[in-house]
């Protein structure tokens, strides 16, 4: 009676306009796509950032392994080059039925009060084109037997199949021994997973994304507190076509050349051509911010 | 029976089968400018003023309206069903303001005979008291089996700009009698970003309203990404060096990293 998860639209959607283009930047090394074509390739390495070596090894998804402490805090946030976070509350965790019941503690933390297993759910909001980079639980753990639950699920754009990419146990020292934090002990602990390698790329077209979270006991011994996401902007891949004369696939900033006109934020200097040399004016970098950005004010 | 307000499909011969839906399926009548589609818009870049940015308003953000508002779900899917009869569930969607609204999706699995499910887009004023009728409203047919499709329709002709001070969307699905063969997996919004239109009077001396820039420089002046040159003028034909171009773009962002 349900269809099957090849949707008619993942037929439909699967016409880019740049099809087959792998979803990777493994180095982005531009800042900001903003104008970097008109800088002159003498100048251009006083832009370039370098981002920094990934974390260890990536974890296979799925692996319920746990890895503690907390995700360092990255030196930088927003931007293409440094981690973005975003932050998945107890509060916005809901019942996935309303079989199943939840309670507070008081603070920022839920449980499930007569279910058990991944009960509560939400969703996530990443932008598109971003990718996945890390994923953290943040928990209460005073259980001696109950563990915390969380899972990071991609669907299809409808919802209607969704897959698990990684799954979280919180610390229990019956079944996990790397874990830091507190085990079987009051307070409130972590548990991170380096995501990096497994090329998650958000695409809020042909997919959905969620979080699942619970407790195997419902004691109130074990609550989450929160999930928190790491992800990295991204400038779309080099494309295999110019669309300017002046800014042929081979010319060194040509896919952040691509990028803003594919975004309509440039349309060239007329005649088919970008004048990626041109010096650029006040008045042009006005409208070249202003549109990408789409300012407001009342 | 629904107001001649909205949209619907359920007068349209609409055979969709499972995997196979007709494209486009539409329909002009109802006394709306809105076309309801069973298909897809292509895909546009995303972001900015010239893309399209794709909001999911997922299962777990359509929340019950009230107590009596019963729902359940299924073990894999992210979706929800009503359990109690005129169930009604809402979601608040989080779209920038000054964005203007181009695409609404319903996402649902509608193996009923006898009723259609629906999707209402409202906007409110600031307290949250809705206009009536809805705004754009997807309607399923009547007696279809449509399931793991979708329905979407173009919200341009609309030509709503999201207002967060003073205005708030609100979205409100409903299956009638309710049970497990109407389920729903939620909705996308897609916007586009856009550039205030200019003021009356130029901020700058030598940036008059017939200046081509004149819409763009008024946008980083009012919001403080410039204060110009010096002496009330901008100097638009004057290079940007690179020092003001970090300038432009760390302030336009509001980069931040840790330490602050």
């Amino acid at each position: 009676m349900r269809a099957a998860s090849a949707s008619p639209r993942d037929r439909l959607r699967g016409v880019s306009r740049f099809p087959g283009w792998p979803y990777i930047v493994g180095a982005s090394f531009v800042a900001m796509p903003l104008l970097v074509g008109r800088l002159t390739a003498q100048n251009a390495p006083a832009e370039i950032l370098v981002v920094p070596a990934s974390a260890a090894a990536a974890s296979p998804a799925t692996s319920p392994v746990p890895r503690a402490p907390r995700a360092p805090r990255a030196p930088r946030t927003w931007g293409t080059t440094q981690i973005n976070y975003a932050s998945v509350g107890a509060q916005e965790m809901v019942s996935r039925s309303d079989a199943t019941h939840y309670d507070g503690t008081g603070q920022l933390f839920r449980y499930q009060t007569n279910d058990t297993g991944l009960g509560l759910q939400a969703t996530l909001h990443l932008p598109g084109g971003a990718r996945i980079l890390s994923l953290q639980l943040d928990y209460y753990d005073t259980s001696l037997t109950g563990e915390v639950l969380a899972e990071l699920d991609v669907c299809s754009y409808d919802g209607s199949s969704c897959v698990p990419q990684y799954g979280f146990l919180s610390c229990n020292d019956a079944l996990v021994t790397a874990c830091s934090g507190n085990v079987n002990a009051p307070g409130w602990s972590n548990a991170y997973a380096d995501l990096s390698g497994a090329d998650l790329v958000v695409d809020n077209y042909l997919k959905g994304y969620r979080i699942l979270a619970g407790n195997t006991t419902n004691d109130g011994g074990t609550a989450i507190w929160r999930v928190l996401v790491g992800y990295v902007l991204q400038v779309s891949p080099d494309p295999p076509s110019a669309s300017f004369n002046d800014v042929p696939t081979s010319h060194p900033f040509h896919q952040y050349v691509e990028a803003l006109f594919a975004s309509q934020v440039t349309a060239g200097c007329g005649g088919n051509d970008y004048c990626p040399d041109s010096p650029l004016t006040r008045g042009q970098m006005a409208v070249f911010l202003s549109k990408a950005l789409g300012l407001q004010w009342p | 029976m629904r107001n001649a307000g909205r949209l619907t499909l359920a007068a349209i011969a609409i055979s969709v089968g499972l995997g196979s839906p007709s494209l486009p399926a539409q329909d002009s009548s109802g006394g709306g400018a809105l076309v309801v589609h069973a298909g897809s818009l292509p895909k546009t870049p995303e972001w900015g003023t010239g893309g399209v940015t794709y909001y999911t308003i997922g299962a777990a953000e359509l929340l019950p309206k009230d107590s009596i508002s019963g729902y359940g779900t299924h073990v894999s899917p992210s979706e929800r069903y009503a359990t109690s009869s005129g169930a009604v569930f809402q979601a608040t969607p989080h779209i920038p303001g000054g964005a203007l609204l181009t695409y609404l999706e319903f996402d649902f699995c509608d193996v009923s005979s006898v009723e259609s499910m629906s999707l209402d887009l409202s906007d409110c004023d600031y307290l949250g008291i809705c206009n009536y009728p809805p705004m754009a409203s997807i309607v399923t047919p009547v007696n279809t089996s449509a399931c793991g499709v979708y329905y979407w329709t173009d919200l341009t002709p609309l030509n709503y700009t999201v207002n967060n001070t003073s205005r708030r969307l609100l979205l409100e699905v409903q299956t009638g009698s309710g049970g497990i063969d109407k389920t729903f997996y939620g909705a996308v919004i897609g916007y586009k970003l856009q550039v205030s239109q200019p003021p009356g009077t130029p901020t700058f001396n030598d940036v008059p309203v017939a200046d081509f820039g004149f819409q763009y420089i008024e946008a980083l002046a009012a919001s403080g990404i410039t204060g110009g040159c010096g002496n009330g003028s901008f100097c638009p034909d004057s290079p940007v060096t690179r020092r003001q171009m970090a300038i432009f773009i760390a302030k336009a962002l509001g980069l931040s990293w840790s330490g602050y």
